[in-house]
């Protein structure tokens, strides 16, 4: 029992309601944060020009006499995380 | 997202693919279980690859041939890696013929963006945390990484912003598939009984909103205790005409916990932001690749778009 006690502390502390509700996001505080998370331009994976439908890049790649290049991910590697 | 930091950002790996191969981008989770020709065509391909067998995650890079003979296939991370297989690829590489591949879809795994729906990226940040002195360079990235997802917008949605009400649908989605810390890794979602607020509202309340105001609190919790979200949405959203022309909003809040394929949170409380902005059409109207990629929690298409009772 005594080895339960600190998992059992962190679970009850987690599910402790925080004092109040986190403050309001002025609109600066929602402009700032796009600022810093929205990419103001393309970032360099994105000038690959991947596809995304399997059978379209494979005809693609008869007309253009090209093999082809698979990155696959468990969740999509272009939005996911 | 490591990867689009490291080997796909690489300059040499750039103009290969450019220039010498066409490149895909997939989810396995799709690609593993669709009945049709895409695929049974994306397991003819992986399944050659050595070690692999059925069971063991697909995951990985390959070239190959649009007759499906692999090239080189491998999984392991590392930009001199892939830029010696790629090169290896194209030496062994002869241009063949290879036959039409038709027949319907799976339309269990089609995710067509619906009628009238419009796509918001969805990019989220740890921007404060007491990290532990990264190992490595990977770890060093992790640490600083901004996710990439998609949330759809439905027609009816849009409508009820249009006329003043922030759609508790919306708001539940929000909170269910986009509220998450996906930083490092495929995260888990939000179950229902996981809500514990959802209170997001649209200022003025009433009338036809041109330029509106959004403030709400979600609250979140695992049933296992071990996650929990405390955050502020706010933002504004405008109209221009009938036309959605602005869904500009942004979440803030105390983030702590991880998951299965997000592991190494940072220690104890952190503070996880997440942005929303209208994907923009080129000016032929064409979309990027990237925001056509479905919403992760579209996998599970009805409860994404709040079709099933009691969810």
């Amino acid at each position: 029992m005594a080895a339960l006690a600190p998992f059992a502390l962190s679970v009850v502390a987690l599910l402790a309601p925080i004092g109040g509700d986190p403050p309001p996001l002025a609109p600066a505080d929602v402009a700032r944060l796009h600022r810093e998370l929205l990419p103001t331009r393309a970032e360099p994976w994105e000038t690959i020009g991947w596809r995304v439908d399997l059978l379209a890049a494979r005809d693609e790649a008869i007309r253009s006499k090209r093999p082809l290049f698979l990155w696959a991910m468990n969740g999509h590697p272009l939005g996911c995380v | 997202m490591l990867d689009r930091a490291s080997s796909f950002a690489d300059k040499d790996v750039i103009e290969l693919l450019q220039r010498r191969f066409v490149p895909v981008a997939l989810d396995v989770w799709y690609e593993e279980r669709r009945q049709d020709a895409a695929g049974e065509f994306f397991r003819k391909v992986v399944f050659q690859r050595e070690g692999l067998t059925p069971g063991r995650t697909t995951q990985g890079f390959y070239a190959f041939a649009p007759d499906g003979a692999l090239l080189e296939g491998w999984n392991h991370r590392g930009v001199d890696r892939l830029k010696e297989r790629l090169k290896a690829a194209l030496d062994e590489w002869k241009p063949g013929a290879a036959a039409a591949l038709t027949g319907a879809v799976d339309s269990r795994f089609d995710r067509t963006l619906p009628a009238g729906a419009r796509i918001v990226e969805v990019r989220a940040r740890i921007t404060d945390a007491k990290w532990p002195e990264p190992e490595d360079e990977f770890r060093r990235i992790m640490q600083r990484a901004t996710s990439l997802d998609h949330l759809w917008l439905l027609a009816e949605e849009i409508e009820s912003l249009r006329a003043g009400r922030f759609p508790p649908e919306l708001a539940r989605r929000i909170a269910r598939f986009h509220c998450i810390d996906n930083t490092r890794g495929e995260p888990p979602l939000w179950e229902p009984e996981e809500v514990v607020r959802c209170e997001v509202t649209l200022a003025p309340g009433t009338g036809r909103a041109k330029d509106a105001t959004v403030d709400g609190v979600i609250a979140l919790r695992s049933a296992d205790g071990t996650r929990r979200y405390d955050a502020r949405i706010g933002g504004s959203v405008e109209f221009t005409g009938d036309a959605l022309a602005r869904f500009d909003l942004a979440i803030r809040g105390t983030f702590a916990g991880g998951g299965e394929y997000t592991c190494h949170p940072p220690p104890g409380d952190f503070t996880l932001a997440i942005v929303f902005r209208l994907v923009a059409p080129a000016a032929d109207g064409s979309l990027p690749a990237a925001s056509r990629v479905p919403p992760q929690g579209a996998r599970w298409l009805d409860d994404y778009l709040g079709r099933v009772a009691g969810r």
